[in-house]
Formats: structure tokens, sequence, C-alpha cells
């Protein structure tokens, strides 16, 4: 899976869906389904609160799958 | 002396130097072409074998550095076309196979085109969106943005508010071909046979030579041109 890193630009949640873009993608992100999604999302909310940067790999539906 | 060394290296390797000999047209090249002339621009383009354009989730600004690097080569001067969301228009794209693409913001090239009875024009070539040539109204609508929105610039010029020409945020370098290659490469790997999805270009059908208006890739029916 690809793996990138960047501080969070943006955050938008419509319709109960988390989506987040990152300054070196065009595309934006979610989070993908399953277990850790909550915690996921929890670790994107802190790093967009203190500016920290993320290393995270995704799928091809830019779906964030993991953060180190 | 250390800081002249210094400053000679970032102008050569990081600075407005690299990015003007990265962009630096041949003394013959082109800042005008005729219709037919961009339509097979345009194809030559979508053969590229480096560019993925079935992967449209991301990677448009790597898409539009090798294919303004491609243009170059063909003695075409190359611009880009910007375009950001903001808060009352967000970027969304529906393909007519129900796929929908998000993005903060898109760039593809463009060239000046010689168009009967309006002059040279500006028409974005983004194979990964249309199978033709577009106008900057058709290319913005189709994102679900205004046209107001767009921007064309010279290539290695930053959109306003922006520290980068290659993203919003990255400038070219001498080192950018490389890095375009390899993250379109990695989005390559993410296909998986997936077919290339585009609109029909109304640019292609009124302007291409009868013979290149069926070319390009599967288009969808889209009516709205």
């Amino acid at each position: 899976m690809p793996r990138s890193q960047g501080v969070v630009r943006r955050i938008v949640e419509r319709d109960g869906r988390f989506m987040v873009s990152f300054p070196n993608h065009a595309g934006y992100f979610t989070v993908a389904a399953g277990v850790a999604h909550d915690a996921l999302v929890a670790r994107i909310r802190a790093a967009a609160d203190s500016g920290a940067t993320l290393d995270f790999t995704f799928d091809k539906d830019l779906n964030i799958t993991d953060i180190a | 002396m250390i800081a002249l060394v210094k400053n000679a290296f970032q102008k050569l390797f990081n600075g407005r130097g690299a990015r003007e000999a990265v962009f630096a047209p041949t003394p013959q090249a082109r800042k005008v072409i005729s219709c037919d002339e961009a339509v097979e621009v345009f194809d030559k383009l979508a053969r590229m074998r480096n560019i993925p354009y079935a992967y449209t989730q991301d990677g448009c600004y790597a898409r539009a550095h090798l294919m303004c690097r491609k243009l170059l080569a063909m003695d075409v001067v190359p611009e880009k076309a910007w375009v950001f969301e903001t808060k009352e228009r967000e970027l969304t794209v529906d393909y007519p196979n129900g796929e929908q693409r998000k993005w903060w913001f898109h760039v593809a090239p463009v060239v000046h085109v010689d168009i009967p009875e309006s002059g040279p024009t500006p028409v974005v070539l983004d194979p990964s969106m249309f199978d033709g040539p577009v106008g900057l109204r058709q290319w913005s609508e189709k994102m679900n943005a205004d046209i107001s929105q767009v921007s064309v610039l010279p290539c290695g010029q930053a959109p306003e508010n922006c520290k980068g020409d290659y993203t919003p945020y990255d400038r070219t370098t001498l080192f950018t071909d490389q890095r375009a290659e390899k993250e379109l490469r990695d989005y390559a790997k993410l296909l998986e046979g997936k077919t290339h999805v585009v609109f029909m270009s109304a640019f292609r059908r009124k302007w291409g030579r009868a013979e290149n208006q069926q070319e390009g890739a599967a288009p969808c029916p889209d009516l709205k041109v």
C-alpha cells in the first residue's frame, strides 16, 4: 500500500462521512471502515489540532488504513 | 563565501533557475497552435505510458508536470490551469459510471489554440477527465466549479497565495521529473485493470478532423458540452 506523510490541511465532515486533505495530495482522503476507524479519526483530529505530521498508509480509494 | 555558494546551490536546484531550466521552451516552440494540432497533441499526451490516467483519485499535479514536459518536447509552450475549492464550492466530479471524486485542487496543462472567429484561446488538455481538449468553462463545470475559480499561469509560477507550482505547496526542482514518475508508478499499481472513464470533449467533435473525431479513450455519454 502507498505511504505518505503530511500535516492535516482541512477536515470535512458531511453526512456522517469524515474526509481529510493534505497539502501534497489533491484528493480528499477518508478513513477505512473497521475496528480502527475511530482511533484513526481521533489521531487525525489530534494531529490537526497540534499541527503534527502524520505518516500514513492508504488504499486505492484514498482510505487511510494505518498511521505510523 | 559559504552564503554565496549556498545561494547559488539553492537557485540551481530549488529556485527560479531550476524552474526556468525545467520549463525552458526551444526557440522554435509555438505559443499558439491550430485546432487540429490541439487534438493531435492531446492524443499524444493521452498515449503517454508513464501516466495512469484512469487513476483519478489523486496525482493531477504529477500528470500535469509530465504532460507539460512532453508538450515542451513537442515544441509547444504549455501553461497550467489551476482550480481550487472554495468554502462555497467544493470540487467534485460525478463520473457517469457512478464514481465520485473530491479534490481540494486540480491542475492540468493548457495550450493556446487559434480557434476560428475567436482567436487564441486557452484550452485544457486533461486526459484523466476528457477524451479531447476542452475549454476552461467545460473543464471547470465538470468539477462543479465556477470559471472564476480557474487561473491559467505559466509553468513554474505558483498560483496566488501558494508556495508551489508543482503542488500548491511544492516548487518544481530539477528532481521533479523523477518524483512525478515515481508517484504515478505507485498509483499505476493501484489500478487493477480499471477502465478509463472520461467525458466527451465538445472541442474534439467541433474542431477535430473527421479521422480524429472518435479517437480517445472510451468516452461516456455525457451530454453537457
